[in-house]
């Protein structure tokens, strides 16, 4: 082989491994929305490494070149502050991107440009899309773009994400920059600094070139300036422990000499030189009717201490009202559809028995579980989507403040807890924005306490048989009860370990929007798509052991019949277990079918119903009648309180451990087992005495 | 204290709502302070507060930053003075 057909080769060979795109930006900038514009929802999500923090990845294709682009997470500076930034760092210096795509808002551009100075700093190719350039113009925000691009040596390129307007010459800046080197960037820190930077610089030049490490060394040198404790640790991981100890040297020294803080003082020289291009280059002239005034108005009412608290109510009440009415009559739709006529199907077309019945009663009924809740956790995701997309879920988190202070959370809390009325999983995953690890695993130990849409089924099973006349108050009193414990949950922790601490935060308040309805409907699907990944396996690979454990014993094979047949399924390996843990709920005189499926629950709360019907041998959709044969209204209420407190499903343990940590994971379970049996034993007990 | 140039310097947590303030100082550890400069509230920037009950945190808004909801805890410990 010639040398030139070896370079022709790896030439092919580096096109088809994809080029690396990172996607940065502040929070509420229109990222996401870009994102799935840019890579046509062909996307998929995974967990960065080591950490929960969703990691979105997409591919885009252009003549030939495939590209892979990467969401980073919503942050405004990267000096490894919190989780986010420091995911974004670390991606930034490992994955190694060839080009930055910084999406900035043009209504507050500066703010945007000292993310946009640290990324120059650090010597990435940026692409920066202006976006939101319709509002800015509404708002008289007028942006000098010529100037500003090339003062900056950087392509900026006007977008509206939601009209796909700039899009397509955002691409072809992308390809255009490709084969152009980074640009030369520089801030001017005044002599003093500038000194520093240089000795600091020096030292490290050459040990980086040694490695060939592509780090930009000035950048590296204002980081160690900054006293930045990722960069320290990465250099001592090196073995740079001289190297670190001379900048710190430097850094004192310079520090005595200016009398003041080094990194604010160089902080303040980067909003000098950014206020600087906005006086230059920005424009801003009193709009008519801006955005600003309307959110202000809305605001009066809506963040009002009493007004704002009703409308949150009102609010709330109809969201939950909105996906459940909605939702009921397609659930009735996938309920009939699969317990009639698919399972009919299935059943006459499938021999011998055994397999059909390993079709019909073990793969069909965990199918039908996981169909029967989408459609409401499709309403519920589009709700919630909603009222984060026009802006309206940081209005939540202002006016809830001052309650969740009291349980010593902030108002952002809140969101993380609304999100478990959906889906736990993704509730937990979202306290990531909290700012201390305290408020973190406060809110984590409150949110499974949630009830979250999976042990819906349960409550509606259940009153379905017992609380036919008074269905939704019986449902309603679940969903406080749970409240209740959370908020007992939470002072109780708040005492215990962290002596009722507060938090400091900050966060941004968007301006209203009118969300746009393919946001929502992409969001709510990706959602919907995690949630079926996650739950969905488990459910299906559920039903089918269940089956299994239902038709095999002790004894051996048992067959398909066992599942019709009480006195056969008795002697099942489902029927031994439960047995065995069966003195242990005596107290609350649960049968043993009962524990075998609440059991099963613990794996996910959504095969609850489902083994029931296998267990008590019939379709969900009777389930109820026969249910009322075998249970008081009492005992059924206790049930329900006790599928409502304890342990929640695999998925959330998972993430929990994830979150908080093994030992945290399993302080809580335990604490919710407890909390459970005794809550179902008071009410069962103190309810007797009543009645 | 009255007529007392430092009657004007206050925490931005006691400042009515309407007012517009130049921050004098902002007192606190390293981590909040950073973030604080980060999205461009630094001494000398002037913001208005957009709302603020006097208990629970505070909205300012100015032109670089755009609008930010700041903690009760947070609010306290940025000292202002008064602009108009
Ligand atoms: N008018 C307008 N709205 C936009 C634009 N880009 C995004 N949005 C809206 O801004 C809000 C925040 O967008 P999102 O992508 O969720 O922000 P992120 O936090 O940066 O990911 C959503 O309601 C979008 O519909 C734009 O260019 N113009």
């Amino acid at each position: 082989m010639s040398c030139h057909e070896s370079r022709a080769g790896s030439t092919l060979k580096a096109r088809q491994k994809a080029i690396k795109i990172g996607i940065i930006g502040n929070p509420n900038v229109g990222k996401s929305v870009l994102f799935n514009k840019l890579t046509k929802g062909k996307a998929w999500v995974g967990n960065w490494p080591g950490v929960t923090v969703e990691k979105k990845v997409g591919k885009l294709t252009l003549d030939g070149i495939s590209f892979e682009l990467v969401d980073l997470p919503g942050i405004y500076g990267l000096t490894a502050y919190s989780q986010d930034e420091l995911i974004a760092r670390k991606f930034l210096l490992e994955g190694k991107p060839e080009i930055v795509i910084q999406v900035t808002n043009a209504i507050n551009l500066e703010r945007n440009l000292y993310l946009t100075i640290q990324l120059l700093e650090m010597g990435f190719k940026l692409v920066i899309a202006l976006n939101m350039a319709d509002l800015a113009e509404k708002e008289g925000v007028k942006i000098d773009v010529d100037g500003l691009r090339r003062e900056l040596r950087t392509p900026i390129i006007p977008t509206i994400a939601v009209k796909n307007f700039g899009l397509n010459q955002l691409i072809e800046t992308i390809k255009e920059q490709l084969d152009k080197p980074a640009p030369f960037f520089k801030i001017d820190y005044g002599p003093e600094i500038e000194e520093a930077i240089e000795k600091i610089r020096r030292l490290i030049d050459s040990p980086i070139r040694r490695l060939g490490l592509k780090i930009d060394p000035r950048w590296l040198a204002i980081r160690l300036l900054e006293d930045d404790n990722d960069i320290v640790q990465r250099l001592r991981d090196m073995g740079f422990e001289d190297i670190v100890s001379e900048a710190r040297h430097i850094r004192d020294e310079l520090q005595a000499q200016l009398n003041e803080s080094v990194e604010v003082l160089i902080i303040e020289k980067r909003y000098e030189y950014l206020l600087n291009l906005s006086r230059k280059y920005v424009r801003r002239k009193t709009a008519e009717k801006s955005l600003t005034d309307l959110t202000d108005g809305l605001d009066k009412v809506l963040t009002h201490p009493i007004l704002g608290l009703m409308v949150f109510v009102s609010i709330l009440y109809l969201l939950f009202k909105f996906s459940f009415d909605v939702a009921s009559s397609l659930t009735e739709v996938i309920r009939v559809t699969f317990s009639q006529h698919i399972h009919d199907l299935v059943k006459n077309s499938l021999h011998p028995e055994f397999i059909s019945s390993l079709f019909v009663d073990g793969v069909l009924n965990g199918v039908g579980t996981i169909l029967i809740f989408i459609p409401n956790l499709l309403f519920l995701f589009i709700g919630i989507s909603t009222l984060e997309d026009t802006g309206y879920m940081a209005r939540v988190a202002f006016l809830s403040d001052r309650l969740m202070n009291r349980l010593g959370l902030s108002g952002r809390a809140m969101i993380p807890l609304l999100i478990g009325f959906g889906c736990n999983v993704p509730a937990v995953m979202s306290t990531r924005v909290l700012g201390s690890d305290r408020e973190r695993r406060l809110s984590v130990f409150m949110i499974p306490f949630m009830s979250c849409s999976a042990r819906l089924p349960i409550f509606l099973l259940l009153t379905l048989a017992f609380f036919r006349e008074n269905q939704l108050i019986v449902i309603l009193s679940m969903y406080f009860l749970g409240v209740f414990i959370a908020v007992l949950t939470a002072l109780l922790f708040n005492n215990l370990f962290y002596r009722k601490q507060v938090a400091g935060y900050v966060m941004d308040m968007p301006p209203y929007l009118n969300p746009s309805i393919r946001n929502i409907l992409a969001k709510s699907w990706e959602r919907i798509r995690s949630f079926l990944m996650k739950a969905g396996t488990i459910i299906l690979l559920m039903s089918v052991v269940i089956w299994v454990l239902s038709v095999t014993g002790p004894e051996g094979y048992i067959g398909p019949e066992a599942l019709r047949d009480v006195e056969l399924l008795s002697r099942s390996w489902i029927a031994s277990f439960s047995r065995f843990l069966e003195p242990l709920f005596k107290p609350l005189n649960w049968d043993w079918r009962i524990i075998a499926s609440l059991s099963f629950g613990f794996i996910a709360k959504e095969v609850v119903v489902s083994s029931l019907a296998v267990l008590y041998n019939v379709g969900v959709e009777s389930l109820p009648t026969v249910l009322s044969d075998s249970l008081t209204p009492l005992a059924a209420y206790s049930l329900m309180t006790f599928a409502l407190l304890y342990t929640p499903c695999m998925a959330t343990v998972a993430t929990m451990r994830n979150e908080v940590g093994l030992r945290y994971t399993l302080l809580m379970v335990l604490y919710q087992l407890l909390i459970a049996y005794t809550a179902a034993y008071l009410i069962l007990s103190i309810g007797g005495m009543v009645i | 204290m009255r007529g007392d140039k430092l009657d004007n310097v206050l925490p931005l947590s006691v400042v009515k709502e309407g007012k517009t303030v130049r921050i004098v100082k902002i007192i606190g550890g390293g981590g909040l302070v950073r973030r604080l400069y980060e999205i461009g509230l630094l001494p000398g920037v002037e913001v208005m507060i957009v709302r603020n009950s006097g208990f629970g945190p505070v909205i300012i808004r100015n032109n670089v930053s755009g609008t930010f909801c700041l903690g009760f805890g947070v609010a306290k410990k940025i000292i202002v003075e008064v602009v108009s």
